[in-house]
């Protein structure tokens, strides 16, 4: 389940590449994570240890990069009007016409041939690209104006086109991006509708029966089972209409009937019934300074800054019931997030407010069982395997000194960090992979490493251009790095040779005719 | 009959007679030879060719400064020449005789001059356009984008003209139209063998004004044709198309088939092109497909090269532009920029001269400045500021880098106007020689000496390139060209006047001497009809 947040001002915003599994491949080596916003090219200063500490910083995912399906990398050219796709085992590459101005792509999970769509910003529509038995089909849908982000339904029958406030530079307050426009991609329809105030995120039900539009007026729950996809309602998530919207950080169970909301500075948390509009307040130790779900939703887990303490709340029971929960505090230790492996069984707690150089491992399932570990440099944030064998811990670095450690979860082994000749930029994670791109624009320092587990051995290739993202193609061993080019670059290392190859100019190797079709 | 009138008849008869006689002089006698005559070097003859005459003149030298003269029959109306690269060969493509209204009348040919025989074959085209393989086996034949043949009316300029010397039983002629976006073929390369996916190969690279094509030479002549590979280097959003300027090749690395690589310099732009040849997709008609990657290299480049540094193969190429000379790393497209003391715009290599551990040496050199560079790639990457050496020309600007052959191939011999310099590799020292005019320069394949004359002049001088000592041998002729040929027991130059007739002086080329010189005038109206 995608944690969403709403309105929060981060100062930095991490980037993890699509794998293949998540975007079309049944390979279950997958993994998503946030992703670096390219905008930020500085690293954000290490906290001083004696300077009080701010606020814990979100990472959230942007479609705008590169995806990678099953076994091909698709890269969309604004400029040109086209897209194209790289086969990641060839490296051949073919370009397709898309819209006017194709800019936000989105890699279809659950499909079992290769399939994306592409938002053209200017013609205000969708182009769903498909390739069936080697054969490229295109379909394009209408969509309101102004969307840039997409949602993306599990089985990739439902895509969401919606716009997200914070990639828009300097809108006006007038400008609500209230318009969504649900895409039925077995159907081909695509039905536009307003929703609250400026969504911060959208998802969808475990079945996919419904689809969630966090905004600043509440959520409004869509069913996308009626004829036409239409708002059902809108659950107000505060009792104040005044409240400050950019306080608050929602995340809603998969089965989409409890929202839980989180608010800084606030000690309690809000678990609001989607069905019956129903408000249960949680009151924790001090003020809530995180909140994740579980991916089956099974349990939430808070943690209070102020008193070091992780509270795991049961749900739905914890809607019924508000004062049974689980305890854990992790004493000695300053912990202000957390980061819940995938399968929900163990917990990452660290703080990224402060210089702190150690992260605790909490086991979810036998609460009160947590082990410290040290990693050398101030952590910044915590990216876990898709296997949870593994955690990628990225520091809070200078220009000068910037790092990743790699740590082992499964045994209680020491991490290994690994120096890096810049910032930390994206990261992209597999079970015995990880990629870390890095990127010092005023150094002009560009790279990639490649680390294995659980070996915890790591390799650096150089890049000749900034990186924009990484991610790894599964089924073909490789990885990518997409980079800045105007002629559009991407370079591919093969995950189990460590061959690097780079490709350049995307209009130009699409233009190769060597007599295979008329 | 009265004794007058027998006499009158007698008079009278042998007056038609010789009338006739006169009529039936050849018409080559009514035919100027064409000026400037190609003059084609081999490695013991020169071959003039005699397009009026439709003729070929060899000219041989032999012991005692005798020159045999050899007058073999070439195709009428002559439209381009070349040499082969191991000098045994002569080419020399004609248009045939336009129109054709006799039997007799030829077609468009190859004449080829080998072992002072010719052999003629016949091709459909008319083409002016000749490449040699380097290797000796192929003649490409093609629209060269310059006049074209007056032959023709009408000219495919796509076509090309494939002669396998080598084929089994007779040299084998194949036509291949290729696919054209509008461009038409401007420069044919013959690559040499290449690693690919499948198997070794050769292929023929084709430059046109916007695009680079890839023809599988092995299979070139199948009766089911392979077609060839089009690398289009426009966009195809912008109006401006990319020109190919040259290209080179690489193998990679010997125990890889999936690393030989094209490299594209291009006329217009200041992006490198490299070509990747790797597997081609299934389905594919052929078996290696490239993979087109660009490199900016900063500014226009006017000469690349694939050379082997102390971090492995790089693209180097040349920006005067930017004063400097840019590394490229095939696999990542990163680069390293590299600052020159001077805009140097040439380069060659010179490591098979002075062989280096760490990596290649390139000389750098350019027409507008008064130095020459020694690089030394061995040292690039960790220190790019030390691997230059500059050895400095006061005051002559390099216009040719000429190599000297063994046993003095750690010469190079430079030049720069009025003056040239011999260019010693390993002690990285130039010594000037100054003409007293603009000096010709002819290296002697056996690489012991070079000759230096003054074009239309009488003066004549050779050099040995053990004492760098010029010996002075006017002749009492102009002269256009020299040769230093080889010949039983030694070497024997030629000194050409190309003009009328054409005269040639034979002198021993190892114990020149001009009391020994013969002189041999009008050679071409010797073996006339």
């Amino acid at each position: 389940m995608t944690r969403m947040s709403l309105g929060r001002n981060a100062l930095i915003t991490f980037f993890v590449g699509m794998l293949g599994a998540g975007c079309g491949s049944s390979d279950s080596d997958f993994a998503s994570a946030p992703s670096f916003n390219g905008d930020n090219s500085e690293s954000p200063a290490a906290p001083g240890a004696d300077t009080p500490p701010g606020e814990e910083q979100e990472i959230e995912s942007f479609y705008e990069a590169p995806v990678a399906t099953s076994r091909f990398v698709w890269i969309a050219n604004p400029t040109s009007g086209r897209v194209a796709y790289v086969d990641a085992s060839t490296l051949q590459v073919k370009t397709v016409d898309a819209g006017n101005a194709p800019t936000y792509l989105a890699g279809l999970p659950g499909q079992t041939d290769d399939a994306a769509i592409v938002l053209n910003v200017l013609s205000e529509d969708a182009t769903l690209l498909r390739i069936v038995n080697g054969a490229f089909t295109s379909q394009t849908f209408k969509t309101a104006a102004k969307t840039n982000s997409w949602a993306i339904s599990k089985d990739g029958k439902f895509a969401i086109a919606w716009g997200d406030a914070r990639k828009a530079d300097s809108a006006p307050k007038t400008e609500g991006f209230q318009d969504l426009t649900i895409l039925d991609l077995v159907k081909g329809t695509s039905t536009s509708l307003a929703v609250g105030y400026r969504p911060v995120a959208i998802s969808f039900s475990a079945t996919d029966a419904k689809a969630y539009a966090v905004t600043q007026d509440g959520i409004a729950v869509i069913d996308l089972t009626a004829a036409a996809p239409k708002v059902d309602k809108n659950i107000a998530i505060s009792a104040t209409p005044t409240e400050d919207p950019g306080t608050r950080d929602v995340s809603i169970t998969p089965d989409g009937t409890l929202a839980l909301v989180r608010r800084d500075g606030v000690a309690t948390i809000s678990v609001v019934s989607l069905d019956t509009g129903t408000r249960t307040e949680v009151t924790l130790s001090g003020a809530v300074t995180d909140l994740d779900l579980t991916p089956l939703g099974d349990r939430a887990v808070a943690v209070v800054r102020s008193t070091s303490e992780v509270a795991i709340l049961p749900v739905p029971a914890i809607a019924q019931d508000p004062l049974t929960f689980g305890k854990v505090t992790i004493t000695g230790e300053t912990i202000g997030s957390v980061s819940l492996s995938s399968d929900g069984s163990s917990g990452l707690l660290y703080t990224n407010a402060s210089a702190v150089e150690r992260l605790t491992l909490l086991s979810l399932s036998s609460p009160g069982t947590f082990r410290t570990v040290r990693v050398y440099a101030p952590v910044l944030s915590v990216h876990t395997t898709p296997d949870g064998a593994h955690a990628t811990v990225l520091h809070a670095t200078s220009e000068s000194e910037s790092a990743f450690s790699l740590l082992p979860l499964a045994a209680a082994l020491p991490a290994r960090i690994v120096a890096t000749t810049a910032p930390p930029y994206a990261v992209a994670l597999a079970n015995d992979r990880v990629v870390v791109a890095e990127r010092s624009d005023s150094k002009k320092i560009y790279g990639v490493d490649i680390a294995k587990l659980p070996e915890l051995t790591s390799t650096h290739y150089d890049l000749a251009s900034p990186p924009l993202s990484a991610g790894i193609v599964p089924s073909v061993r490789r990885a990518y790095v997409a980079q800045r080019h105007p002629e559009g670059r991407i370079t591919f290392v093969h995950l189990d040779t460590g061959v690097a190859s780079t490709l350049t100019g995307f209009e130009l190797g699409a233009r190769v005719v060597d007599g295979s079709k008329p | 009959m009265k004794p007058n009138t027998s006499a009158l008849l007698t008079l009278i008869a042998a007056s038609m007679f010789g009338a006739l006689a006169c009529n039936d002089r050849a018409e080559v006698f009514d035919q100027e030879p064409v000026a400037s005559s190609p003059v084609l070097a081999l490695k013991n003859e020169i071959v003039i060719v005699d397009s009026s005459a439709n003729r070929g003149v060899i000219l041989a030298p032999h012991a005692g400064q005798d020159l045999e003269r050899i007058s073999l029959p070439i195709g009428h109306g002559v439209v381009g020449t070349a040499t082969a690269a191991d000098g045994k060969r002569a080419f020399i493509l004609s248009a045939g005789d336009v129109p054709r209204t006799k039997e007799k009348n030829e077609k468009p040919a190859l004449t080829i001059i080998e072992n002072n025989a010719a052999r003629r074959i016949e091709i459909e085209s008319p083409h002016t356009g000749i490449a040699i393989d380097p290797l000796g086996r192929y003649v490409a034949v093609f629209a060269s984008g310059q006049a074209r043949a007056q032959s023709t009316f009408l000219e495919n300029p796509n076509e090309i003209v494939l002669v396998d010397l080598e084929a089994p039983g007779a040299p084998k002629v194949t036509y291949r139209t290729l696919r054209s976006f509008g461009g038409s073929p401007a420069r044919v390369t013959f690559s040499p063998v290449l690693a690919l996916p499948t198997a070794p190969r050769r292929l023929l690279v084709v430059e046109t004004e916007q695009d680079v094509t890839l023809l599988d030479l092995d299979h070139a002549g199948d009766s089911v044709q392979i077609p060839e590979i089009t690398v289009r280097l426009t966009s195809g959003s912008s109006t401006t198309p990319l020109v190919p300027a040259e290209v080179i090749f690489d193998d990679g690395d010997a125990a890889s088939t999936v690393d030989a690589r094209i490299a594209v310099r291009l006329k217009n732009d200041s992006n490198v092109v490299t070509l990747t040849l790797g597997p081609s997709e299934a389905g594919s008609p052929n078996d290696f497909r490239p993979t087109v990657n660009l490199t900016d290299v900063g500014g226009v480049a006017t000469d690349i090269a694939f050379v082997r540094t102390d971090a492995g193969l790089r693209l180097a190429a040349l920006v005067p532009q930017t004063k400097s000379a840019v590394l490229v790393e095939p696999n990542a497209g990163s680069t390293v920029k590299v600052e020159l003391p001077a805009p140097y715009a040439a380069l060659s290599s010179i490591t098979s001269a002075v062989p280096s551990a760490e990596g290649d040496v390139v000389l750098l050199y350019s027409g507008s400045n008064a130095s020459v560079a020694f690089w030394s790639l061995g040292h690039v990457v960790g220190q790019p500021y030390r691997s230059l050496e500059v050895v400095s020309l006061p005051g002559s600007a390099v216009s040719g880098v000429l190599d000297v052959p063994a046993p003095h191939a750690t010469l190079k011999v430079l030049q720069a106007g009025s003056s040239f310099f011999v260019l010693d590799l390993v002690a990285r020292t130039a010594s000037p020689l100054v003409a007293y005019g603009v000096p010709s320069i002819h290296i002697a394949p056996d690489g012991n000496r070079l000759w230096a004359f003054g074009a239309r002049t009488s003066d004549l001088a050779v050099v040995s390139f053990d004492t760098l000592a010029p010996k002075s041998l006017p002749l009492d002729h102009a002269i256009t060209s020299v040769f230093d040929l080889e010949r039983e027991g030694g070497r024997s130059l030629v000194a050409l006047d190309a003009e009328g007739n054409y005269t040639a002086t034979v002198i021993d080329a190892n114990a020149p001497d001009t009391l020994l010189s013969h002189t041999y005038s009008s050679l071409l109206l010797e073996g006339l009809p």
